[in-house]
């Protein structure tokens, strides 16, 4: 071993290249921050992108029918219709059809044919609805009989064969989906189909903070 | 002229060192070049797609009918297939997207059967699995941007498998898509287009370079043919001139059965599904190649959920992610598993090898019964069996293949047994 350590000159310029090195990368890294953030754009929630809420009234989702309440002559047992919920933002009606989420479909069974866990006091005349789109990657779901699983009438993905029983609260018969199909209370008032409340579980692509935010904006409108 | 170049850019040293490689010639040599003849033709016809497609998702009155609003992406292309062999340039560009998917596959199955990933081009592996994964998100892409129902529609899946990823998903969906998925999103396409476009083909280009420098450079496993001929000898055609109207004739051949498959056969036909919409589309499938990560989705049950540290996860993501990418890393690992110090120098007899090409007869048919597992829904099939098959399945095949090459083993020395019987009996 040399008892003196030798004073490299070299090493202080590596240290100068190694910290000036640094700097740049942290500059360089910081400067990209602007763009990580800039990559997201902002949530900006469009009246008709909104949940459905108390008092709006389900209209045909059929473009062909312009918006026009549901008549419950149109909502017989073994035949669905596919709707939209229409309500008051601000004043103003909108049909609330921004986001998959909200297009419902209305199912018809006889009242002792709907068990638990469908909330049964969010049906009338053995009406129930439900979110159309399935909980798993958010295709729409079609109805239909699947035979396999005993169901005459039970909504099947087309997607990946997720099967919802939607005479108990759209519980998963069959397939993937993680959770049932949202269900929407209702009631017939007028001969027209009035939503009671809100989802009664959350529906695809929702947080419970972001459900939670929507609920009080309506509560405080 | 040759005396001028080369004063300027020593064209004689790019000559000694490139365009003399020694391309075997041997017909599973053909397939990487189909990938990149693929590659070049999608190239091509993709910068005449991008000329006249608009990447939008705002509502215009449709090309066909005024009177209808559909997104404006959809609109471009109803234009596209409007114009004089426009229809036929969708077509060629994709079905060579299926051909590169395909050819690349088959090149991939040639390295592995014959050992030629083994030592030293572990790294030429690496990159070859890289291109085929982009090669594929590249595909998945593409037949997003149309913007008609069956493209939403996958849109919406793979955003979904993106969220469902713990903690991140929904930041990571929100930042590579241009925020929630929403029929109209006005930053999703322009996105999508812009990954398509620019992004995916940049690292496809990239990696293809890296790919070609580090096969000529290592040079190409010589087939087993060249042993008899000169051994440790490279046996093959120059690129330049020998292997050049070889390539030539083949990229010939290749782009004129691409133009017929795309003269007769039609594919993902816009008009079929209509604009995009929250409508389903009946028995929608993905794309071949990706059809086993769909049957994966359809086996994992509703119940393989769990809560980690705050994050979600859930059969979207083991199905979407988890699963695909185990297949990944395993098929990345391949070279790994490989001991050998010696560099390898000539393509080695699949049949030599019966535990590596029964491993790979095993893995496809695991991929197979995924793949049958997408079609689950369609026929109603219990999921139970696919269960049984997952595991059965590659098992049986890697037993049968095990016992097929015994077999022709003891027939050829049973045939050699016979020849040199019959030689002693002549003397």
């Amino acid at each position: 071993m040399t008892k003196y350590v030798r004073q490299d000159p070299e090493l202080s310029r590596r240290k100068f290249i190694t910290a000036a090195m640094g700097t740049t990368v942290g500059v360089g890294a910081v400067s990209l921050l602007s763009i990580v953030g800039a990559v997201k754009p902002a949530d900006t929630l469009t009246p008709e992108k909104t949940l459905p809420a108390k008092g709006d009234v389900l209209v045909y989702a059929d473009a062909a029918k312009n918006g026009a309440p549901v008549a419950l002559a149109d909502i017989k047992e073994g035949q669905v219709v596919y709707a939209f919920p229409k309500g008051k933002i601000k004043g103003t009606d909108v049909v609330k059809n921004g986001l998959a989420r909200n297009q419902l479909i209305i199912a018809k069974f006889p009242v002792a044919q709907l068990k638990a866990p469908t909330d049964l006091a969010g049906t009338d005349q053995g009406i129930v609805v439900y979110s159309r789109q399935c909980m798993h990657l958010g295709c729409a779901v079609e109805v239909k009989a699947y035979p396999s699983k005993n169901l005459q009438e039970a909504a099947v993905c087309p997607c990946h064969g997720g099967v919802y029983d939607l005479t108990q609260g759209a519980r998963v018969a069959d397939g993937p989906p993680p959770a049932p199909l949202a269900q929407l209370p209702i009631k017939v008032v007028g001969g027209q189909v009035v939503v009671q409340d809100f989802f009664q579980s959350l529906p695809y692509d929702i947080t419970a903070a972001e459900f939670a935010t929507q609920k009080k904006e309506f509560e405080k409108a | 002229m040759n005396q001028w170049l080369d004063e300027r850019l020593n064209i004689s040293r790019l000559n000694d060192k490139f365009l003399r490689k020694a391309f075997p010639v041997h017909h599973t040599y053909f397939l990487g070049e189909i990938t990149l003849f693929s590659l070049i033709v999608l190239l091509l016809t993709g910068v005449f797609l991008a000329l006249s497609y608009e990447p939008s998702t705002r509502l215009v009155p449709s090309f066909l009918d005024k009177t209808q609003m559909v997104p404006a992406a959809y609109s471009s292309i109803l234009r596209i297939n409007w114009m004089p062999f426009g229809d036929m340039l969708r077509r060629i560009h994709h079905w060579s997207a299926n051909l590169m998917v395909a050819a690349s596959i088959l090149h991939m199955m040639r390295i592995y059967f014959t050992g030629s990933f083994k030592k030293p081009r572990e790294i030429n592996w690496w990159i070859g699995m890289l291109l085929l994964v982009f090669t594929i998100i590249t595909a998945v892409t593409g037949y997003s941007l149309p913007y008609d129902n069956f493209a939403k529609t996958t849109l919406g899946v793979v955003v979904g498998i993106v969220q469902s990823v713990p903690w991140v998903g929904d930041w990571l969906a929100q930042a590579a898509f241009g925020g929630k998925f929403a029929l109209d999103n006005a930053y999703m396409i322009p996105r999508v287009y812009g990954y398509h476009i620019m992004l995916l083909p940049a690292i496809l280009l990239g990696l293809t370079g890296a790919h070609m420098l580090i096969m000529i450079k290592q040079k190409h496993t010589q087939p087993q043919y060249a042993k008899r001929i000169a051994y440790k000898k490279i046996v093959g055609v120059p690129l330049s001139t020998q292997q050049t109207p070889i390539a030539l004739m083949l990229a010939f051949l290749m782009a004129g059965i691409v133009i017929l498959f795309a003269a007769f056969i039609p594919v993902h036909p816009v008009e079929v599904f209509g604009p995009a919409s929250d409508n389903p589309v009946a028995n929608i499938k993905p794309d071949w190649y990706l059809l086993w990560i769909f049957g994966v989705l359809e086996m994992i049950p509703a119940s393989a959920k769990f809560t980690l540290f705050g994050g979600e996860v859930g059969p979207e993501f083991i199905g979407g992610i988890v699963i695909a990418t185990l297949v990944l890393l395993v098929m990345l690992a391949v070279p790994v598993f490989d001991k050998s110090k010696e560099n390898l120098y000539y393509s080695e007899n699949p049949t030599d090898h019966p535990k590596r090409l029964a491993g790979g007869v095993a893995f496809f048919a695991l991929l197979l019964v995924w793949s049958v597992a997408g079609y689950k829904n369609d026929f109603q099939w219990p999921v139970a069996p696919f269960y049984i098959l997952t595991v059965v399945a590659p098992l049986v095949a890697y037993f049968v293949t095990i016992a097929i090459v015994r077999g022709i083993k003891s027939f050829k020395a049973a045939d050699e047994r016979d020849v040199t019987q019959a030689a002693a009996a002549d003397d």
